[in-house]
């Protein structure tokens, strides 16, 4: 997850910035207003306040300490000094406003992005799935963006698109087309590199879309197969148990999973990322209510 | 018995100590994003989940027109875990910029500032640090089908 940090390199979109004339904030700017024009000032000190890449770096930086308003004012001068954007230029500025949950104008600007290079629907489909939650959208973009190289596995922020594909199924209720995406990854990924190279998480999703469809057996084959290979997936532990509890086995076989999964849980260990949460999170509380 | 007087005297300052009236940020008032260094909810998303679906009783905004959306609401933590400087934001399923029926933002913001259990986020120097942070509802009908992110 913490790839998107990774794509925007600063420098490169300073060069891509600094490639158009220096300008000056005039005191009469329509976009900025005059206390903006101060704190763009406030930096002369340390950066050429004339540079068009500076005043770009100053207004994302600002951005990123939760200044939305201002920031974005000072984004939008720079834009207006810029004849054509360059497609990583309005990437960037999507990325940052994303985070920031600033909906409009990072999709705004990530729709200019694609609509000049098809290469952003990978991100943007990625994206779609994990931090605007348009399953039907990330599906469109995903499609799009493994439609450019039709033999060649995609792996859109590093991530399996088919993987990827598999999510957005599971979160629209469509768990056999979750299934099929996930088992396309599974055995593509073991016949190239084996097993133990896919993501665990894929046997947790899969056990997930398997116990939505009722198929418990076969969900709790996926959960142990997750746990096999990370003996601390607290979530896996959890579902085993419910799988278990709804195939009626008896006390004695599923108190120790609970337990299990009590454990590992009051050690923290629950996966978890800082921008996002994932698909089908466990709690404490939820673990809680079966153990007691 | 005093205590338990006190006790019963102080819960509702404990209780509702979060979003105060006169909110201040720590220090210079620099702001971190809640990313980094990383900003918590005791119990995480589910917590605040569970928060929502308690409390949040949707059902009298049902017949309301522009009851579906996308509503965002922006806000700050201080050092002390205190939120302040909320800022609401709304767009449709096509993250254009919208209105959201007025009650039922005013409803899920009074329950945001009723979210009372925000860990400050720490950094690398040992230094409490402010945070900005967000949560973003998902509207559909006046329901609330899914919050993002934690």
């Amino acid at each position: 997850m913490n790839a998107l940090f990774k794509i925007k390199p600063v420098l490169l979109l300073l060069f891509i910035i600094c490639s158009v004339p220096h300008i000056t904030a005039q005191e009469s700017d329509p976009i900025l207003d005059s206390l903006d024009i101060v704190f763009i000032k406030s930096h002369a000190d340390s950066l050429d306040i004339n540079s068009l890449g500076n005043i770009f770096e100053i207004g994302s930086n600002d951005l990123y300490h939760g200044n939305n308003e201002r920031g974005n004012r000072i984004i939008d001068f720079v834009l207006s000094n810029v004849e054509e954007p360059h497609y990583e230029l309005l990437h960037a500025i999507s990325v940052q406003n994303l985070k920031n949950g600033n909906y409009a104008i990072a999709f705004d600007n990530l729709e200019k992005a694609s609509a000049l290079d098809d290469e952003v629907y990978g991100y943007f489909g990625w994206v779609m799935l994990y931090y605007f939650r348009d399953y039907d959208r990330a599906l469109k973009y995903l499609d799009i963006y493994d439609s450019l190289t039709p033999n060649f596995s995609d792996a859109p922020v590093g991530e399996n698109i088919d993987y990827l594909r598999g999510l957005a199924h599971l979160q629209l209720g469509q768990f056999q087309k979750a299934i099929t995406y996930f088992d396309q990854y599974i055995s593509e990924t073991t016949l190239e590199a084996g097993e133990d190279w896919v993501e665990v998480s894929t046997f947790y999703y899969k056990g997930i879309a398997l116990f939505e469809l009722g198929n418990f057996e076969k969900a709790k084959e996926y959960f142990e197969l997750a746990i096999s290979y990370n003996e601390t997936y607290t979530e896996s532990y959890y579902y085993l148990y419910l799988s278990m509890k709804a195939m009626k086995k008896r006390k004695k076989e599923v108190l120790p999973i609970i337990k299990k999964a009590q454990e590992l849980g009051a050690q923290g260990n629950f996966r978890t990322d800082v921008y996002v949460s994932f698909f089908y999170p466990v709690s404490m509380e939820m673990i809680e209510i079966e153990g007691n | 018995m005093k205590i338990f007087t006190l006790i019963l005297l102080f819960l509702p300052l404990l209780t509702f100590a979060q979003n105060v009236p006169n909110f201040k940020l720590c220090a210079k008032g620099e702001m971190q994003p809640y990313y980094y260094p990383e900003l918590k909810y005791e119990g995480d998303l589910l917590a605040i989940t569970s928060h929502f679906i308690k409390d949040y009783n949707s059902k009298k905004n049902i017949n309301s027109t522009s009851n579906s959306g996308i509503l965002t609401i922006q806000f700050q933590v201080n050092c002390k875990g205190e939120t302040g400087n909320y800022i609401v934001k709304m767009v449709d399923f096509d993250f254009k910029e919208t209105n959201i029926n007025k009650e039922i933002v005013n409803e899920i913001l009074t329950f945001t500032k009723g979210l009372n259990n925000w860990i400050p986020a720490i950094a690398e120097d040992g230094e409490i640090v402010n945070s900005h942070k967000f949560l973003t509802f998902k509207i559909k009908n006046s329901k609330i089908i899914e919050i993002y992110p934690t």
